[in-house]
Order: structure tokens, then C-alpha cells, then sequence
């Protein structure tokens, strides 16, 4: 990064938090810092929705994936408008109405108090872990830029984001997402647009599309039935529906947002705004990813993104073989440079021939079994995988984006990262403290003190993300990280509250019972076949209503107080 | 046992969003066939963009 880079990047961060931090002036008490006095307007509340989501992993990790895998992962967001339907008809009433601090305050009422922490305490496994891979995301892409250890950018990151959460609130909070989520699509945008602009001379959108139609990277689709195949439409259909009413109808980081807003209406207009926003924005980010794939075609890609793996390496004993692979890899990069232009030259004078088209695929494929290689030699110096799937966006930005531009990409991809965190740490700190501390050990607080015990609630959530994020690196995409995490929960969590909804005859003891076999049930899952994880949600949800509705016709159900 | 808790709806609830939807359910038929229409993009996509299917990729 050069010095505009760096001005850029630092007046940026100071905009977002001055504005983040002026819009907060206005809370009061645990309601101000937790709901925002419900009073956020339905379009920030839905860029809010929109950003928590699609927060710095969403520019890392899926456009990494894009390039690698195709468009297959959309297929995951498909069902997203439709849940966002049944989240406004059947979720928002129960939960609007209820005036609640967090969604699992509503199965108390319904059901017991130990539903309720069962279900908070869930949420507080699966959200923790997930924070720390959201913290981990931006401190690689200052790892690829200043070369420094991720060590070192994770704790630089951990300190300025918990700092800063420790004093926002929830009205901070969506004020930085709606400024984040304008940011992402500027950011998507000026990405296609260059990288289309950085096509040698004579290549067309058209012919870069084509190249990466050789090896079938606009393959979206997938009608194929396999249970262990992680993207189908079936997985992403099924699978989807269940993940997103269990992310946004049972998650508190969802929750809490559409609680703040001063009506249903506008609680509902929130959700219904991110499900005609969603997929497209998703297929675009995939769609950078794979532009790149057609774009490092005619330039020439590091045989290895991770940099600082790279420069591990060539301390090593196998810095020769690291190298062999280099040399090999740039002279069949050239070949299949040669071939790429070839392909172009013969479509501008009519249909390609089948062997130029075999060609392209066999030195993809070369190419591919080059990097792999390169791969194991990194994993055999550093003792562990290599995945390099997160560093393929930020090394196109550093080296081809345009000075400024540059500090301005990163900017956005730091700050939507540090928005998305105090979001979570701030769902995670009104779990604890609404969920426990004030139901469980002090009832008659002042408001002040719930204040202070929610600001420490936070550092100590941040501060367990912090310790997660260090090992992060080594879970693979990091998107699919997160996801497989909250899936884990997620299912047993939303199959209590379908329980509490659709079940008239549900009750307390049976409801937690079935939760409990739930998880233990996608845990055996998880550990002991390899069903993929979008599959994890519908299983848990199944087990939960099953258990829950059988025993509550077995068990009596518990005397009306008062009754 | 606990009853189902009704949701508490007020006529204000049912305000539709405004402008060409007059109605909850103009709008959630709306998204709806938003959601048909980004299906359908993406099985054009894939049936159109993908040569590789046709000549065996790696080959």
C-alpha cells in the first residue's frame, strides 16, 4: 500500500467510527444499548441485516471460493426470499409483540426458564466460535499486505474492535453496517469493473466468460442427489430454508436487529428488503470470483496466494523443490496463456476447435495439480493444511487495483469485518447478561450496573473470539467455516422454536428434551458420517419436533400457576 | 400445558408497505417470484455458459 493508500484507509475507519459513535449519543440504559430505544428506521435495519451477514468473509472467503469452486456455493442463498416470507408471516408477530430483549426470552414464556438458557446457551456455543472467524477474515488481509504474522494483525484486530464495542451500542452498530453495506457495493462493483478493464487488449467480457466456461465454473446448479456432495439444489433448497430460518429467526445477532425497529411493519420491511437484495449480491461476489479465474488466464497467479507461507518455505530445506514447482508452473502458465489466445483469435472468426478446448482444460488441469503439489510442500514445512482459498482476493486487489482504490477496498473490507464483530459480541453480551446474569443471579439491578456487567460481558466474549481466531486459519474457507459452525446449534435451536409455534400441545420438560437430542444428534452427525452441513439444520429440526412433540403427549404436562 | 400465544396484532400490523403493494401478500408474492426468477437465471446460466460439459474437462 502506498501513502494515499494508508491516508484513504485511516480517514475512512475515523468517518465510520465519528458517525457510528454520533448516532449512538441517544442511548439510554439496557434498552438504548442493546435495542437502540426501538426506534431505527426499516431501511437501516435491513442494511444492518443485509451487513452482519455479509461482513468481511463475505469479500474474502466467497470470492476465494469463486475462483476455486464456481458458482456452485449460490446455490446455498437460493431459499432466502422464501424464508424471509415465512419469517415475516410466523416469526416477527411472536417475537414484536412479545417485547423482547432476546428471542429466547420468548421460550420462557412459552415454555420454561430452562428452555430458554438451554437455547441462549447454544446460541452462545455456536456465535462464539463464529466471531472468532469473523475476526480472523480481516487480520489475513493486512497479514498478505504488510507481510507481518496473522498472529500479530489478529490481536491488533481484537484490541481495536473489542475497544470499540465495548462502548457502542446496538444504534452504532446498524449506523457503521448501513455505511459498510453502501461501502460492499461500491466495493463489488469497482471490482468487476476493473478486473474487466484489466483484460489484455482484444479480450471481451464475453471471451473471459468463455474461458472460465471450459471448466465449468458458471456451473450454479446441480440437480445431482449425492447426500455427501456440499452444494446441490436439493442441499441448498432443503438445507438453505432450514439455516437461514434458524440464522435469522433464531439467532440473537438477527433478532435483536429487526427489534429495534418501532413497528412490525418496519421490523417486517427489514427482512423482506435483504431477500430481494441477497442473491444478487451473492452471485455477484461469486462472479468476481470467477472473472478472476478468467483474468489470472492471461496473468500470471502466485503458485501459492498465502505469502507468508510462501516466504516459510523458502527458509526451509525445501526451498529447491518449493521453486522447481514455481518454474514449472510459470512456463505452463505461459503455455496456457498461448492457448487462451488462440481460443479468442479462433472465436472472433467463428467456432472454436475441440482440441484447442482439450488443451485449455489439460493445462488447467496441469496447473491445478502443480498447486496442489506446491500445497503439500507448504503443509509437510508447516505441519499443517494449506488453504489459500482467503488470499486470493486480497493479493488481485494489492497488485492490480489502482493507487487509493486500493486503501479504500481494504478499508471496507476491515470495517465491514469490525462492524459484523460488534454486532455479534453485542448479541452475545445481551445473551449473557438478559439470558443469565439478570434471570439467573441479580433481578434488581439498576440500570447502570446491567451496563457495566454487558460492557464486560463483551470483553470477555471478545476476548474468547480472539482466542478462536487464532486458529481459524486452519478450517478452510472461512464462509463455509462459519456456516458449518452455527449449523451445528442452529438446527435444535430453530426446531424449539418451531416447537413453541406450530405445537399447541408442547410443553417445558419435552421441548428441552428434544432440543438437548437434537444437538446430540447433529453431533453424532457431524463426527461420525459425512453428510454435509447444510443437511445438519433439517436433521436437527426433525429430531427436536419429533422428541418434543412425542413426549409432550407421553409426559404430563406441568400445573398452570395458579390454577 | 401452555396454550399457543396469539400474537397480539393491532390494525396497524396489517399496514401494507405502500406504493404498488397493497397488501402483506402482493408483496410476499412479489418476493416470491423474485426468488423463481433467480432460480431460473441460474439454470440458464449454468445450461448456457458451461463449454466444458461438452468437450470432457481434463481430457
Amino acid at each position: 500500500m502506498t501513502g494515499i493508500d494508508w491516508g484513504v484507509f485511516g480517514l475512512y475507519l475515523a468517518g465510520v467510527l465519528g458517525f457510528a459513535m454520533w448516532q449512538s449519543r441517544k442511548n439510554e440504559g439496557v434498552e438504548g444499548f442493546f435495542l437502540g430505544n426501538r426506534s431505527m428506521p426499516w431501511w437501516a435495519i435491513g442494511l444492518s441485516v443485509m451487513a452482519t451477514q455479509a461482513s468481511a468473509i463475505t469479500f474474502i472467503g466467497t470470492t476465494g471460493q469463486g475462483y476455486y469452486d464456481g458458482m456452485r456455493f449460490v446455490q446455498t442463498y437460493l431459499p432466502l426470499p422464501f424464508a424471509m416470507i415465512i419469517l415475516s408471516v410466523v416469526f416477527v408477530p411472536f417475537f414484536y409483540r412479545a417485547k423482547l430483549f432476546t428471542a429466547y426470552e420468548y421460550l420462557e414464556t412459552r415454555f420454561d426458564p430452562k428452555t430458554r438458557s438451554l437455547t441462549s446457551f447454544l446460541f452462545l456455543l455456536g456465535r462464539a466460535m463464529g466471531t472468532g472467524v469473523i475476526m480472523y477474515a480481516p487480520a489475513i488481509v493486512l497479514s498478505t499486505i504488510l507481510g507481518w504474522d496473522e498472529v500479530i494483525t489478529i490481536s491488533i484486530m481484537a484490541v481495536v474492535t473489542i475497544g470499540y464495542t465495548v462502548v457502542g451500542g446496538i444504534t452504532a452498530v446498524i449506523w457503521t453496517d448501513v455505511v459498510q453495506m453502501l461501502m460492499m457495493f461500491l466495493g463489488i462493483t469497482l471490482a468487476i469493473v476493473f478486473m474487466i478493464a484489466g483484460l489484455p487488449d482484444g479480450v471481451g467480457v464475453a471471451d473471459a466468460a468463455y474461458i472460465s466456461g471450459v471448466q465449468e465454473m458458471w456451473r450454479a446448479i446441480d440437480f445431482g442427489w449425492d447426500p455427501q456432495s456440499r452444494y446441490t439444489i436439493w442441499s441448498g433448497l432443503i438445507g438453505g430454508t432450514f439455516l437461514f430460518l434458524s440464522y435469522f429467526g433464531a439467532d440473537q445477532s438477527q433478532v435483536q436487529r429487526y427489534l429495534t425497529a418501532n413497528s412490525m411493519r418496519d421490523s417486517r420491511l427489514s427482512l423482506l428488503f435483504n431477500g430481494f437484495m441477497k442473491v444478487p449480491m451473492q452471485i455477484a461476489i461469486l462472479g468476481i470470483g470467477v472473472l478472476m479465474f478468467a483474468f489470472y488466464h492471461f496473468e500470471e497467479p502466485p503458485v501459492v496466494f498465502n505469502d507468508a507461507e510462501v516466504r516459510v518455505v523458502m527458509e526451509s530445506d525445501r526451498a529447491a523443490d518449493f521453486e522447481a514447482i514455481s518454474l514449472t508452473f510459470s512456463e505452463t502458465h505461459a503455455e496456457r496463456r498461448a492457448t487462451v489466445m488462440e481460443i479468442i483469435d479462433e472465436r472472433d472468426t467463428g467456432a472454436v476447435p475441440l482440441e484447442l478446448e482439450q488443451t485449455l482444460a489439460a493445462q488447467d488441469e496441469a496447473l491445478a495439480d502443480l498447486r496442489d503439489e506446491a500445497k503439500a510442500i507448504v503443509a509437510d514445512v508447516r505441519g499443517s493444511d494449506s488453504n489459500d482459498t482467503n488470499y486470493v482476493f486480497p493479493t488481485y486487489l494489492t497488485t492490480y487495483f489502482p493507487i487509493g482504490l486500493v486503501g479504500l477496498m481494504i478499508a471496507t473490507v476491515f470495517a465491514a469485518a469490525m462492524s459484523s464483530i460488534d454486532s455479534e459480541l453485542t448479541a452475545l453480551s445481551s445473551a449473557t447478561v438478559m439470558d443469565f446474569y439478570r434471570r439467573w443471579f441479580k433481578r434488581d439491578g439498576t440500570e447502570a450496573h446491567y451496563l457495566k456487567v454487558s460492557r464486560l460481558a463483551t470483553l470477555g466474549w471478545g476476548l474468547l473470539a480472539f482466542a478462536f481466531a487464532l486458529r481459524a486459519g486452519q478450517g478452510g474457507s472461512l464462509i463455509e467455516l462459519v456456516n458449518q459452525v452455527g449449523s451445528l446449534v442452529y438446527g435444535s435451536i430453530l426446531g424449539g422454536f418451531l416447537l413453541a409455534f406450530l405445537v399447541k400441545r408442547a410443553h417445558g420438560t419435552p421441548a428441552f428434551i428434544g432440543i438437548l437430542s437434537g444437538f446430540a444428534t447433529v453431533l453424532a452427525v457431524f463426527y461420525s458420517t459425512d453428510i454435509g452441513w447444510l443437511w445438519w439444520n433439517p436433521i436437527g429440526v426433525f429430531v427436536v419436533m419429533t422428541v418434543g412433540t412425542a413426549l409432550s403427549y407421553v409426559m404430563p404436562p406441568p400445573e398452570r400457576a395458579g390454577a | 400445558m401452555s396454550d399457543v400465544p396469539k400474537p397480539d396484532l393491532t390494525p396497524d400490523d396489517g399496514d401494507p408497505p405502500g406504493g404498488p403493494w397493497k397488501s402483506w401478500g402482493s408483496i410476499y408474492v412479489t418476493l416470491a417470484v423474485w426468488g423463481v426468477v433467480c432460480i431460473v437465471f441460474l439454470i440458464w446460466m449454468t445450461a448456457a455458459l458451461n463449454v466444458g460439459g461438452n468437450i470432457g474437462s481434463g481430457s
